[in-house]
């Protein structure tokens, strides 16, 4: 045990130093530190009106309840047929075969789990708490107590109740802990149906069905069945200690304590379906951060082949497009979020030139998600960079396909805008204008996130970091395009201004493209 | 569907004091899994692992005191330092006085100048001798390495072989699991060839031979391909 505490310890000491000796990470975190204390400090200074908050404890409680009792439903489930307990591969590696006790390992994982739990719920909590006591006038302690015990009690208890059923299932064959899950999926099901039907019962007795939904969830049959998260809804909502919230708090208490001992005490070896679990985790998490193509092999065998094409840097293009095709994740999310966004602007109506709005940001979306270039090449520039090309040559071939992408899908969807949309006298203008400036815009955007690629690689960076800075340098770029419109547009000067927006936007894209075929040539992925 | 697939099936082997063994297999042979199951990692579903006589199902903690494992893919902690590192590997297997044990196996592995720099910073090399360190700093009686040389520099290569064979004269039992059949052939007093789960041939490289039908002076190299091409 002694053993274990200098290593906890020490990492904790070891990542705080490296993160405060690192400006790379420092400066993003202090950035990200800054865009959330921002409102709060702006919350906390101004003295805002008196506004009645939108929802009382009563409408809450219940959506506490039903968030915690999901949590817990889908973590028992998921606990009959995969091994919940995750290690870190050097724990595998030099923890498993230490002569260490099995329930030392086990207890070290489960309080550091418990522990980082406990620090991310206070700062979540803390933090929307915070927001609104401000913004409706109540008191932030010690209700912060109360949200922040009851949320933490009840994931332990989920936890702890995930840990037992996967330890136990552990002994049991593959087939009999699918059974299992079956049996509590069929469960859970008619749980949800009594729910669904008691909610129609009182919607069809003229009660609304928000207020059904209420209804229901704080009925006493419901509230027995699922009790401790009951309980924990009861406790998070509180305002003070009283004699019934300190015994639901201390209900809870023993809760996590005895399905803790429960999980120290099931007698089973672990160590190897806990190791497969964390390896496959632990590869798929590399998988995302290396950020990896999961490809469908029936899928690919069912689609058309496309011809090779394309002469030396060219041929990346075909390289791409082949891969964007195959590439499902990226492709069917980006075909689903077109049509529903479409289907949100065409339902509310109103002008054309407002429908351009979905336009604009289906190529910000479609950027984002289609991948096939810098971002997807990332794990293999060193291949790349030997193709006998030159650097501006072979950054127009990588970022050829997510702007041909998402440039076809806006096309599309503008042809069926414009003929959806009545005619205005603006339409043929502002078509003619968005036929050009869509693929502009996409060039923008794209250039702009694989500069972010090759200035954070998603290898020796965190991920959240470059993707803000990217948002951030968008809004830089794009900045000056909104200014111009609004200028001409409050001249009086509508077409004028669009032209001056294509024009800017043109040499943006082309600096940028420079900008980009200038980090390639120097980029090194060992030294960033 | 579902299938239950067995990795090891009906092996049984002897490693005696002062040997070094080798395990070798094709891809898949079930060499990794047989190392895991030695140094309890992995439970066998039916058999027992003895360590020095002590039963490793059923006294746990007294059999992996005498064990040391060096997996294939080293994953040492990235967050502590390299002499950090090895002092908690010391705390874990209670070694008393372990600087000087530490100072000189960082030495011997060209560590010495690496050892307040963490380990993320080490290079793929450096991460293995760190590991190879780990496993020799509280003296094990029992030495496990599966594929104990790749992505070690020679010299680095030559200190491991050399420290092997000094254990092994110390009386020391070293296991080497390794598609480097020179590295077998070169370090090992006995092998064992599994392919499939099984074993195909345990023996010195001389019965090994005679088991394949091979001429006296082949490679292991040559009677490997030989055997588990036409299994006996």
């Amino acid at each position: 045990m002694k053993a274990l505490l200098y290593l906890d310890v020490h990492i904790f000491k070891n990542t705080v130093i490296a993160t405060l000796k690192n400006p790379k990470q420092i400066i993003p975190a202090i950035f990200m530190g800054s865009l959330f204390l921002f409102p709060l400090i702006t919350i906390y200074s101004i003295d805002a009106p008196l506004m009645a908050a939108p929802y009382t404890t009563e409408t809450v409680k219940p959506i506490i309840f039903s968030f915690l009792t999901f949590i817990t439903w889908i973590t028992v489930i998921h606990s009959t047929t995969k091994n919940t307990l995750v290690f870190s591969l050097p724990e595998i590696d030099f923890l498993f075969p230490s002569p260490l006790k099995r329930k030392v390992i086990l207890f070290n994982r489960v309080a550091t789990n418990y522990l980082k739990l406990a620090v991310q719920y206070a700062a979540m909590a803390g933090f929307f708490l915070f927001v609104f006591s401000s913004l409706y006038h109540f008191v932030f302690w010690p209700r912060i107590l109360f949200l922040w015990l009851a949320i933490l009690m009840s994931m332990i208890f989920a936890s702890n109740l995930g840990g037992i059923v996967s330890l136990v299932s552990s002994h049991f064959s593959e087939l009999k802990r699918s059974r299992n899950r079956n049996i509590l999926i069929l469960v859970l099901a008619s749980f949800l149906g009594i729910i669904s039907g008691y909610i129609f019962w009182q919607v069809f007795q003229g009660i609304p069905v928000v207020q059904a939904v209420i209804n229901v969830l704080n009925s006493s049959v419901v509230r027995i069945l699922m009790y401790p998260m009951a309980a924990a809804s009861d406790v998070a909502v509180a305002w003070r200690l009283t004699v019934g919230v300190g015994l639901k708090l201390l209900f809870l208490i023993v809760l996590c304590v005895v399905t803790t001992i429960g999980v120290l005490s099931v007698e089973t070896h672990f160590y190897e379906a806990s190791e497969a679990i964390s390896r496959e985790l632990w590869e798929s998490v590399h998988k995302m951060r290396r950020q990896e193509v999961v490809v469908s092999e029936s899928f690919v065998k069912k689609m058309r082949k496309i011809r090779p094409f394309g002469d030396r840097a060219t041929a990346l293009i075909w390289k791409n497009l082949v891969g964007m095709i195959r590439d499902i994740r990226s492709l069917l999310p980006t075909v689903f979020m077109a049509i529903f966004l479409f289907a949100m602007t065409f339902f509310r109506g109103g002008e054309f030139f407002n429908a351009l709005f979905f336009l604009f940001f289906l190529v910000f979306i479609s950027s984002g998600y289609v991948r096939w270039d810098f971002r997807e090449d990332l794990r293999r520039i060193e291949i790349i960079k030997l193709i006998p090309d030159s650097n501006f040559r072979i950054v127009l071939s990588e970022i050829a396909v997510p702007i041909l992408f998402s440039t076809v899908v806006s096309y599309i969807f503008l042809g069926v805008t414009f003929f959806a949309f009545p005619h205005s006298e603006s339409k043929l203008v502002l078509t003619g204008f968005s036929v050009v400036a869509l693929p502009l815009f996409s060039v923008v955007m794209v250039t702009i996130s694989n500069l972010s690629t090759l200035y954070y690689p998603p290898q020796t960076n965190s991920q959240v970091i470059p993707g803000v800075l990217s948002l951030i340098f968008t809004m830089m770029v794009l900045t000056p395009s909104l200014f111009l419109l609004m200028l001409f547009i409050v001249l009086d000067k509508m077409y004028l201004g669009l032209l001056s927006v294509l024009l800017l936007n043109a040499a943006i894209a082309f600096a940028l493209i420079k900008l980009l075929a200038r980090k390639y040539r120097f980029f090194d992925l060992t030294s960033s | 569907m579902y299938k239950t697939v067995t990795a090891v099936d009906d092996l049984s082997f002897t490693v005696h004091d002062g040997e070094i063994f080798g395990l070798v297999g094709p891809n898949g042979a079930g060499k990794t899994t047989t190392l895991k199951c030695i140094c309890g990692v992995a439970l066998p579903t039916q058999g027992l692992v003895l360590v020095d006589g002590i039963n490793l199902q059923k006294e746990e903690q007294k059999a992996k005191e005498l064990l040391a494992f060096v997996p294939e893919t080293p994953n040492p902690y990235e967050i502590l330092t390299v002499s950090e590192h090895l002092k908690f590997i010391s705390m874990l297997y209670s070694v008393d006085n372990p600087e000087p044990k530490i100072e000189h196996l960082l030495n011997a592995f060209e560590l010495d100048g690496k050892k307040d720099n963490l380990v993320n910073s080490l290079s793929k090399g450096m991460k293995q001798k760190l590991t190879i360190c780990c496993a020799l700093v509280h003296d094990p009686h029992v030495l496990l390495l599966d594929e104990p040389l790749i992505g070690i520099d020679p010299r680095g290569a030559r200190t491991l072989k050399d420290i092997l064979i000094e254990r092994a004269a110390q009386g020391d039992s070293v296991i080497i699991s390794s598609h480097m059949l020179y590295l077998v052939e070169e370090l090992c007093h006995r092998i064992l060839i599994i392919d499939d789960g099984k074993k195909i041939a345990e023996g010195t490289l001389q019965e090994i031979r005679k088991k394949a039908l091979a001429s006296s002076d082949a490679s292991l190299e040559e009677v490997f391909l030989k055997i588990t091409e036409e299994p006996l």
